[in-house]
């Protein structure tokens, strides 16, 4: 897929753990790991809403698009 | 109750029914061909004499090979059979859509049109049996195609067209657990 979750960077970056995140967010550490990993389908407006309001920055920060061809 | 609790209790039942089945069906077939010269045309008959279901005595040998046939059909039956009491077995864990399902639907779907075909042969070898010890000129072979089939060839394409339906449903499940 060529949209890249940089979710990593930005936990690090904020130096939060991701159960930590989890638990702000409302959602499970295992949702959290595919969201992490790359392996989502899709992603709510809501949780992207609680992410960047608990890591403090903006939805292109988390999802990168680079063009795989 | 709510609905996947329904679902839950009615499977558990229809699993043991179907259990129940698998194991009845093939024992009728080897009573039936083991009994078939003392078996009667009708089940019941009030005021009258029953008249045996074949004229004369099949000898043993017809009987195996009555048997042998017989086993086609109950083949393609008891596959439909273990195939929906899987089905019955996933739903009654509460496990409603996953690609298992689809297979399940499928197969049933093949085992339905299998098993029409199967009896048709198995019909047709019975016939020839049953009248086997006619006089030349009186023997039979018949080759049936009645609704009956004709119902089971339209379920088997319904369960066909169900199986395409559960597809759809495992990939909106799949979606539905992929978004966060």
């Amino acid at each position: 897929m060529s949209i890249i979750v940089n979710l990593d960077v930005i936990l690090a970056m904020r130096k939060m753990k991701s159960v930590e995140l989890a638990k702000l967010v409302g959602i499970t550490e295992q949702n959290l790991s595919i969201l992490k990993t790359g392996k989502a389908k899709a992603i709510r407006i809501s949780t992207l809403d609680a992410i960047c309001k608990h890591l403090e920055c903006q939805p292109g920060d988390i999802l990168e698009y680079k063009n795989h061809e | 109750m709510d609905n996947l609790s329904k679902i839950k209790k009615i499977s558990k039942n229809f699993h043991l029914l179907l259990s129940f089945l698998l194991v009845v069906i093939p024992l009728y077939y080897i009573l039936y061909w083991v009994f078939i010269n003392y078996l009667p045309d009708t089940p019941i008959t009030v005021n009258t004499p029953s008249t045996p279901l074949i004229p004369y005595k099949l000898p043993i040998k017809l009987q195996v090979i009555g048997f042998i046939t017989s086993l086609l059909p109950l083949s393609a039956l008891t596959y439909g059979l273990l195939n929906i009491r899987k089905l019955f077995s996933f739903y009654k864990e509460g496990v409603i859509f996953s690609f298992e399902h689809v297979s399940i639907f499928k197969n049933t779907s093949k085992a339905l049109l299998l098993w029409v075909l199967l009896s048709i042969i198995y019909e047709s070898v019975k016939s020839v049996l049953f009248s086997a010890g006619n006089p030349p000129g009186s023997r039979v072979v018949e080759v049936g195609f009645s609704s009956a089939e004709i119902t089971t060839l339209m379920v088997g394409g319904i369960v066909l067209v169900i199986a395409w339906v559960m597809d759809e449903g495992r990939i909106l499940t799949e979606e539905k657990e992929l978004t966060i």
